[in-house]
């Protein structure tokens, strides 16, 4: 039988074709977000768009990432405006998080 | 051959068919259409924005010589199967100096002492830097012009190559070149950006 993985050789040429392309994105600075911010927002929105409401504690359980990273990434996007935090009428200690 | 080596080369030779083959036919179907109406009556030869340069230049860049026979399969079987306007008699030659540029610019940027150490035609480069990648674009571009235009002058007598030819291939060149790599950036930097979204369910 034919032997369809791909070889390590391959692979390797066409992950260098996207860090390549990642590379431009980097050096022209163009998303000033980082990998786990962007992660981050999508998880939001991802969960948002399923769910239709999102709270802090959602995004920490479902990105895996920290706690205070999460904090700092929705702080940062809240300066910018890309989302509003809203105590929730359910549960006073929790926040839900609302895209703008 | 060993059979490794085989199995890598029907792999890229595949990948390199299917992407060139899908470049040739958005450049010529743009082409056709003539979006920014700049050769309306096919008054000139060649293409201010030759978008198959890109896919010369990434795929013998990151596949090396393996996408060669590929690369030149694309140059014969684009014009005969997908557009041929604009495409003069001789062209399955004057691709040859069309391959001949991006082998000889990627050498001369190994050989400008970018790859450490001493020079080998075997010391791979790393085109991760994308710098490397737009300098092997524009000397390919100025040797393709030279090159291309000096084959077709030599096979075809009736054929006129002024030197507003050979800088419209070189600028077409450089721009369709970049288009692809801009085109490729923006699509697969959003396909990554997205990759981040990692169901917990996962």
């Amino acid at each position: 039988m034919y032997d369809f993985d791909m070889s390590s050789k391959y692979k390797k040429d066409l992950i260098n074709i996207l860090e390549m392309l990642s590379n431009i994105e980097k050096d022209l600075d163009l998303i000033k977000y980082n990998d786990s911010e962007k992660k981050v927002y999508y998880t939001i929105a991802r969960k948002i768009s399923s769910d239709e409401v999102c709270n802090i504690s959602d995004i920490i359980n479902d990105s895996g990432l920290s706690r205070s990273t999460v904090y700092k990434s929705i702080k940062k996007f809240e300066l910018d405006n890309l989302l509003s935090i809203h105590q929730s009428n359910d549960d006073k200690r929790e926040f839900n998080l609302v895209l703008s | 051959m060993t059979k490794h080596n085989l199995n890598h080369f029907i792999k890229v030779s595949l990948t390199v068919y299917i992407f060139s083959m899908f470049i040739f036919s958005i450049w010529s179907y743009l082409q056709y259409l003539d979006l920014a109406n700049l050769n309306p009556n096919r008054e000139w030869s060649g293409s201010l924005c030759y978008l198959p340069h890109g896919s010369r230049v990434l795929m013998l860049c990151f596949f090396r010589y393996y996408s060669l026979p590929a690369l030149y399969l694309v140059e014969i079987s684009g014009p005969l199967l997908i557009y041929d306007e604009g495409f003069v008699d001789g062209w399955s030659f004057a691709s040859l100096g069309s391959l001949a540029s991006v082998i000889i610019s990627i050498e001369l940027v190994r050989w400008s002492n970018i790859a450490p150490g001493k020079f080998s035609l075997f010391k791979p480069i790393n085109f991760k830097n994308y710098k490397y990648l737009f300098l092997v674009i524009v000397i390919s571009a100025c040797l393709n012009g030279l090159f291309a235009n000096l084959i077709i002058s030599l096979i075809s007598n009736s054929i006129m190559v002024n030197v507003i030819t050979v800088f419209r291939f070189m600028v077409g060149d450089i721009l369709g070149a970049c288009a692809v790599v801009l085109a490729l950036w923006v699509i697969f930097t959003t396909l990554v950006d997205n990759r981040l979204v990692i169901s917990p369910d996962e």
